[in-house]
C-alpha cells in the first residue's frame, strides 16, 4: 500500500534523519518535480561539503550546527511543497524504516552489552576464599563448634561474676578471714550472688581449671591484658561467652583456697553467711586437691584469668560464623589488631593481593557460611590466628574500605584463559552487531509479528 | 558510524554513573545516631562516648524490675530532679560484650523540678536481639551534659506494682585492675571528716571488670538532698592511686 512521501520525509526529518530525506527524495523526485529536484541535489551537494569539513575537522561546531540546521531548515520547507498526492512505494518505506529500527536494535544491544559487562566489571565479589594470618589482643566469634577451653590450666587467680552456686569442697574454713578456722561437717560450702545485687563476684585465688565447656553456635571473646610490666610473662586473659542452657565450671585447688568475695550469700548445712562488701575466705582441703564446681544460669557469662601467658593456650579446627577483632576503650570500639596478613588467594592457589597488617588497623570481615580457625592460641601478650574459608565481605582501613574484589578482576585473576576467550567472542559480537545481527534480529522480530 | 561512537559513548558513561558508587564508610557517631533514632531515643550496638579510662560510673539505680523477652514489656525510668535542668541518660552494658548503647534523644532531655519519667523502652528491640537481661545493664541519667558528676538515681520498671529496693546501687566499670579500694559516703557535695556517713572496702578486681557499691537507703538517715560517693582504688603491680567521686541526689524522706 502506498504511502504519503510528504508525511513519511517529514517524519524522518523531526527524527532527524537528514541523509535519509536527501536520498528519498532524490530517488522519488527526479522524474515529476524537476524543480523540487533541482533544489534536493542542491541542499544533498551542501550537505556532503558540510560532511566532509567535519570529517577533516575544518568547521567549528557552531558553524556547524547553523549549517545543518539551514539544510534541515530549507528541507523542512521542501518537503512542504511536495504535491499531497505524491506517494512512497512500499519497499522504497520499508528500507528507511528497516534501516532506523536496525539502529534502534544495535543502541539496544550496545546498552545492553555494556550493562552486563559494568554489573560484572564493577560490583563487588561475594564469595571471595582468604587467608589469615593475625595476632591480635581480642577475637570475638560465634563458634559453630561446642568447645572445651583452658582446660588442665593452672591459674594464679580466677574472677567468676556470673553464677548461680559455686560449690567448694573443703574440711574447714575462716569466713572472716581472721584466722578463726571452723570445720565444716558436710565438707561443702554453697556461695551464691546476692539475689539483688548485680555485679557481685568471687575471687579465687591459684588453682587449676578442668572444664570450661562453651555450647555451640553461641558467641564467644577472648582478651589478653597484658601486666603493667610488659616483660613480665604474668596477664590475664578474660572470656566472656553465651550459655543458652545452664551449665558448670569444674575446677581443683590444694591446700587452701583464698576466696575474696563481693556481695555473696554462703551457705553451710542449714547455716546462711552474708557477705556484704569485701570480705576474704580461706578454705582448706584435707585431701591432695578439692573440687570448686561454679553452676552458672543462661545468658552472658564472664571470667578473668590471672595466669602465666607464655604459650598457655591452643585450640584448632573451630568453625566460626561470625568473627571480630574490635575492643572496647574508653567506650569506642578499636581495632585489637597487634600485626599480621590478610590473603585473597583460591584455595591451594598462590595469593593474587596481600595485605599486611599494622598495630591498630582496622579489619572487618563477613564469612560466607563459616571459616575455619585452624590455629587459635595465646603466645606471650598475644592471640595468634590462622584461619581460611569463603568470607561474603572485608573491609580494611581507617575508613573501612571494602577489599572484596570486583567481580571483572576476580575473574581475571582465577580465571584469565575464560575471560580472554569471552572477552574476544565479545568483540566479535559488537563488530557484527550494527550489521548482521540487527539485521537477522529485525528479521525474526518481522516473522514474529507476521505470525501473530 | 558516527552515530555508532556517540551510541557506545553515551553507554559507558551511563553504566560509569550507575556503578560508581561509592564505598560505605566506617560508621561515625552522627550516621550512627541517624541510623539507630528510635522515636525518644538513639540505641544499637555501637559505643560513643568517652569516659574515664581508669574508672567509670556506669548506673546508679534505686530499683531495677528484672524484665523478660518476649512479653512486650515496656520499661519507664523513673528519676527526681531537684531542679528544673537537661539532662542525659544512656544505658550501657556493666561489662562490654555485645556493645550495646542507649541514649536518650535531645527532644526528650528536659526534666521538669520533681518526678520525672523517660520511656517507654521497649526489650523487645535491641535488649532482646543482643539477649541482654537487667543484670548485665547500667542505666545512669545525668543532670545537666554527658559530662556532669551529678547523678540523679533511677527506678527502672515495667509492671504496675514493681518491687522496692531498700538500698541503691552504684555500679562502676574499671579501666585497670586493681588490688584494693576504699569507697566514701558523705551528706552534700562536701568531702569533709564531718559529712563523712559511711565507709567501706573494695576487693582485688581485674580491668574490664565491673563492681557495685551498695548503700542501704538506711545510710541517709531518711534526709533527701545531695551526696557524694567518693571511690579510691590501688592499682594491681604499681603504687598508683586513683579515685572517682561523683554527687547525687537522694529524694526519699
Amino acid at each position: 500500500m502506498p504511502h504519503s512521501l510528504k508525511k513519511f520525509t517529514a517524519n524522518l526529518l523531526s527524527e532527524g534523519n537528514t541523509a535519509s530525506v536527501i536520498t528519498i527524495l532524490q530517488e522519488t523526485l527526479h522524474a515529476s518535480q524537476p524543480e523540487l529536484y533541482n533544489q534536493v541535489i542542491q541542499l544533498s551537494a551542501r550537505f556532503k561539503r558540510l560532511e566532509k569539513a567535519v570529517k577533516k575537522g575544518i568547521i567549528d561546531s557552531r558553524d556547524e550546527k547553523l549549517e545543518r540546521n539551514q539544510i534541515d531548515f530549507a528541507l523542512a520547507e521542501l518537503v512542504q511543497e511536495i504535491p499531497e498526492e505524491m506517494t512512497i512505494s512500499t519497499e522504497l518505506k520499508e528500507v528507511y524504516v528497516r534501516k532506523r529500527n536496525r539502529w534502534i536494535i544495535t543502541s539496544l544491544g550496545y546498552l545492553l552489552v555494556m550493562g552486563a559487562v559494568g554489573w560484572l566489571g564493577f560490583m563487588p565479589q561475594k564469595k571471595v576464599y582468604a587467608q589469615l594470618e593475625l595476632q591480635v589482643s581480642r577475637i570475638a566469634f560465634r563458634s559453630l563448634n561446642a568447645l572445651d577451653i583452658f582446660e588442665g590450666k593452672k591459674v594464679s587467680g580466677l574472677m567468676l561474676q556470673d553464677f548461680e552456686q559455686l560449690k567448694v569442697e573443703a574440711s574447714s574454713w575462716d569466713p572472716a578471714g581472721l584466722g578463726d578456722t571452723s570445720r565444716i561437717p558436710s565438707e561443702r560450702v554453697v556461695l551464691s550472688l546476692h539475689p539483688q545485687i548485680p555485679g557481685g563476684s568471687a575471687y579465687l585465688d591459684s588453682l587449676r581449671i578442668e572444664e570450661i565447656s562453651i555450647m555451640e553456635n553461641k558467641q564467644i571473646s577472648i582478651e589478653v591484658i597484658p601486666s603493667q610490666d610488659a616483660k613480665e610473662e604474668q596477664g590475664q586473659v578474660q572470656i566472656d561467652f553465651e550459655q543458652s542452657t545452664p551449665s558448670s565450671l569444674r575446677m581443683r585447688y590444694r591446700g587452701a583456697l583464698q576466696v575474696a568475695t563481693d556481695y555473696l550469700l554462703g551457705k553451710e548445712e542449714e547455716n546462711v553467711y552474708e557477705f556484704l562488701g569485701q570480705e576474704n575466705i580461706t578454705f582448706y582441703c584435707p585431701t591432695t586437691s578439692c573440687e570448686l564446681v561454679a553452676q552458672t544460669d543462661t545468658g552472658i557469662q564472664h571470667l578473668y584469668l590471672d595466669t602465666q601467658l607464655g604459650n598457655s593456650y591452643t585450640e584448632t579446627e573451630v568453625e566460626v560464623s561470625e568473627i571480630s577483632f574490635m575492643r572496647p576503650e574508653d567506650n569506642r570500639e578499636v581495632s585489637a589488631i597487634l600485626g599480621g596478613t590478610f590473603s585473597l588467594k583460591e584455595p591451594n592457589e598462590e595469593a593474587y593481593q596481600v595485605l599486611a597488617l599494622k598495630r591498630n588497623d582496622y579489619l572487618g570481615i563477613k564469612p560466607k557460611e563459616k571459616l575455619t580457625l585452624t590455629e587459635l592460641s595465646i603466645v606471650g601478650h598475644e592471640i595468634h590466628i590462622r584461619a581460611d574459608g569463603y568470607l561474603e565481605r572485608v573491609r580494611a582501613g581507617s575508613e573501612g574500605k571494602s577489599l572484596n574484589p570486583s567481580r571483572l578482576e576476580w575473574l581475571w585473576k582465577n580465571y584469565r584463559f575464560e575471560l580472554s576467550a569471552v572477552g574476544i567472542l565479545l568483540i566479535i559480537f559488537l563488530v557484527l552487531l550494527p550489521g548482521q545481527i540487527s539485521e537477522r534480529i529485525l528479521t525474526r522480530i518481522e516473522r514474529l509479528r507476521g505470525l501473530l | 558510524m558516527k552515530k555508532y561512537t556517540s551510541c557506545l559513548l553515551l553507554n559507558a558513561l551511563l553504566i560509569s554513573m550507575l556503578f560508581s558508587t561509592v564505598e560505605a564508610q566506617k560508621k561515625r557517631d552522627e550516621e550512627w545516631k541517624r541510623t539507630h533514632k528510635r522515636e525518644n531515643r538513639f540505641e544499637g550496638t555501637y559505643t560513643r562516648q568517652v569516659g574515664n579510662p581508669a574508672i567509670e560510673l556506669l548506673s546508679l539505680t534505686s530499683s531495677f524490675e528484672p524484665y523478660e523477652f518476649r512479653k512486650s514489656q515496656q520499661l519507664t525510668v523513673k528519676f527526681f530532679s531537684p531542679v528544673d535542668t537537661s539532662y542525659f541518660l544512656k544505658a550501657e552494658e556493666l561489662r562490654i560484650f555485645k556493645f550495646y548503647w542507649m541514649e536518650s534523644s535531645e527532644t526528650v532531655n528536659q526534666a521538669i523540678t520533681g518526678w520525672n519519667e523517660f520511656g517507654p523502652w521497649p526489650v523487645d528491640d535491641w535488649l532482646r536481639r543482643l539477649s541482654l537481661t537487667a543484670d548485665k545493664l547500667g542505666v545512669l541519667v545525668r543532670m545537666g551534659d554527658w559530662k556532669s558528676r551529678e547523678i540523679l538515681p533511677v527506678d527502672i520498671y515495667f509492671s504496675e506494682d514493681p518491687p522496692v529496693r531498700n538500698f541503691l546501687i552504684a555500679q562502676f566499670r574499671l579501666g585497670r585492675s586493681i588490688s584494693k579500694g576504699t569507697f566514701r559516703l558523705f551528706k552534700g557535695k562536701e568531702k569533709t571528716s564531718t559529712s563523712l556517713l559511711h565507709k567501706g572496702k573494695i576487693g582485688k578486681k581485674p580491668g574490664g571488670s565491673f563492681f557495685p557499691v551498695v548503700m542501704p537507703k538506711a545510710w541517709f538517715q531518711a534526709e533527701k538532698g545531695w551526696y557524694t560517693l567518693e571511690v579510691s582504688l590501688k592499682e594491681q603491680g604499681s603504687f598508683d592511686d586513683f579515685s572517682y567521686s561523683f554527687s547525687f541526689y537522694h529524694s526519699e524522706e
